[in-house]
């Protein structure tokens, strides 16, 4: 069993990937709801694919539609697979709870630092726990 | 987290499908905030997101709201809505053709029906707080990233910044789970803002607010800014600035001190906290942020958007003013946007003819400029376009998948280039 790190679980559901970091805030908004390409300008994530990643990032950003946009990308194959934030806020736990994407926030130690990119990890919200493989 | 009976009896579905996953989704948030209760809201603002934009991306939104809506024969509490995408009184003046009306009316209608039928308030506006007034203090459940702001910060109600999809259950059941915003001691401020020397607020315009609000937004990331150095706004550009705020950034509140109810000294508007940091808003950053927002590079343009529609009467009359003896560049579209009370109050105060003549459009309860262009411009045959607002610069490169992009100008440029047909 790799190293466990321990939040706080949103919704339901695991889901195992591999992670891909970043220190910027991102907005569900700028995910190709089909190619799940991330394109928001001047962003270090400009242009990559996010889209069956575990997406770990500082939290959430964007206009009110960031919910709808994250539920379309999950109908449509560009979401991500899970998402692991820092903090959490109203509109990026509810986007991940209404697309149904497992979500864990606040890890105990910082997550920037604990998991990094391209590392395989299992996410899982009913636990609350991130697992790097 | 603690249900009372009735509650739990919701949950469990004796009022039917619609509101037992209403109830379901309230309680799913609470416990990821570790929520203890639900409290009973006062008022909700819905975006019907299947009525604000048409064609394809409308059918898929469709879906969205059904399963908070099975069975449910009424909305919990006051709730208004927001705008709707064409404005479908007067077509023929916007110069739409029939494909486009066809693509809308498909949608559309059946949008309003399922909202209005169930009581919702047919405001169609993103400034519902001017038709139907909140108070300070009052717990609402608001969606729209301009309302939700402009109620937390200038109202100083209290609201979460409901995504448009959560909106929904919280109309549905007149409850919120309590945690975040509704509580004062985490409305306090947490990061300073100050406007650097090389700058005089009293000459500010709107787009100069809503750029100078951008740019401090996307730094102040997610932590509650205290602005201090402008000593007063009006209701209009209060509108630009706040909504900036969550354009770039992800507060759903702001304070200026002197000016928002929850900021009459430095002193209150932290309340207990530190500021975490002080961020200098100057010149070079104000310029930085009209460049960002700035993505066109053709300088013939095709459409000028004032207003996505939240014009008030002042601006209107201002727009009307420096519209006096002059002509719409020929084939450009120039729509000025507001809701249908202003729009009949600027009728009679013969601000509509006065815009109409020069060629420009005064548009009723459309966003138009932030959901038509981005969804159909080819149809609509706009590929640049020029605007003040932050939300249409912004969205709608992003919406459109960089279709259409744009240029960000205070008012008197835009109408300049409105008239000119080009950015020079």
């Amino acid at each position: 069993m790799g190293k466990i790190l321990k939040g706080h679980g949103v919704g339901k559901g695991q889901a195992e990937g591999e992670a891909l970091v970043t220190r910027q805030m991102i907005s569900n908004d700028y995910i190709g709801f089909a190619d799940g390409v991330y394109r928001e300008k001047d962003h270090e994530l400009d242009g990559q694919k996010v889209g069956g990643k575990i997406l770990v990032f500082p939290a959430g950003k964007g206009s009110s539609v960031v919910a709808n946009s994250l539920i379309l990308a999950k109908a449509l194959g560009g979401a991500p697979a899970a998402m692991v934030f820092e903090r959490a806020n109203t509109i990026q736990v509810q986007s991940t709870l209404l697309a149904q994407i497992p979500a864990v926030y606040s890890l105990k130690e910082s997550l920037l630092e604990g998991i990094k990119t391209s590392q395989k990890v299992k996410v899982d919200a009913d636990n609350g726990t991130v697992e790097i493989l | 987290m603690k249900l009372t009976k009735e509650e739990q009896s919701l949950l469990e579905g004796e009022k039917g499908p619609g509101v037992q996953r209403s109830m379901r989704h309230l309680v799913e948030t609470g416990e990821a905030f570790d929520a203890e209760r639900l409290i009973p809201i006062t008022a909700a603002h819905l975006v019907m997101l299947e009525g604000q934009v048409a064609g394809p991306a409308a059918e898929a939104f469709f879906g969205m709201p059904e399963p908070f809506l099975e069975d449910v024969t009424s909305f919990a509490v006051p709730t208004t809505l927001n705008s709707i995408c064409m404005d479908l009184s007067r077509p023929e003046k916007m110069n739409i053709s029939k494909d486009v009306q066809e693509c809308v009316n498909k949608t559309t209608p059946k949008a309003i029906e399922r909202y209005v039928s169930r009581g919702a308030i047919p405001t169609f506006t993103c400034t519902p707080y001017t038709i139907v007034p909140l108070t300070y203090g009052q717990h609402v459940a608001a969606t729209e990233g301009g309302v939700v702001e402009y109620v937390n910060s200038v109202i100083g109600a209290r609201t979460h910044y409901e995504s448009i999809a959560s909106a929904v259950p919280a109309a549905v059941v007149g409850k919120v789970p309590l945690y975040g915003l509704h509580i004062r001691k985490n409305r306090y401020g947490q990061v300073l803002i100050k406007i650097g020397d090389d700058l005089v607020p009293e000459i500010f315009t709107y787009a100069d607010y809503g750029a100078i609000a951008f740019h401090a937004a996307a730094l102040a990331e997610d932590r509650i800014p205290v602005w201090i150095g402008i000593p007063t706004m009006s209701e209009a550009a209060l509108k630009y600035f706040t909504i900036a705020h969550c354009i770039s950034g992800a507060m759903a509140l702001e304070h200026v001190v002197g000016v928002t109810p929850e900021a009459p000294t430095l002193e209150e508007a932290f309340g207990p906290n530190k500021p975490e940091g002080t961020i200098i808003v100057d010149k070079k950053a104000l310029d930085s942020a009209y460049e960002y927002m700035s993505t066109a590079d053709k300088s013939e343009v095709d459409a000028v958007v004032l207003g996505c529609p939240h014009l008030d009467i002042n601006e209107i009359k201002e727009i009307a003013q420096s519209l006096t003896g002059k002509k719409v560049h020929s084939g450009l579209r120039f729509w000025c946007g507001t809701n249908e009370h202003t729009w009949q109050l600027a009728q009679k105060m013969g601000l509509v003819d006065a815009i109409e003549k020069s060629g420009a459009f005064v548009t009723s309860n459309a966003c138009s400029g932030t959901c038509n262009f981005p969804m159909m411009p080819d149809l609509l045959g706009v590929h640049t376009l020029v605007t003040n607002s932050v939300t249409c610069a912004v969205m709608v490169p992003a919406t459109s998948g960089n279709q259409v992009l744009c240029y960000y100008r205070n008012m008197k440029d835009c109408v300049d280039i409105a008239v000119k047909g080009r950015v020079s």
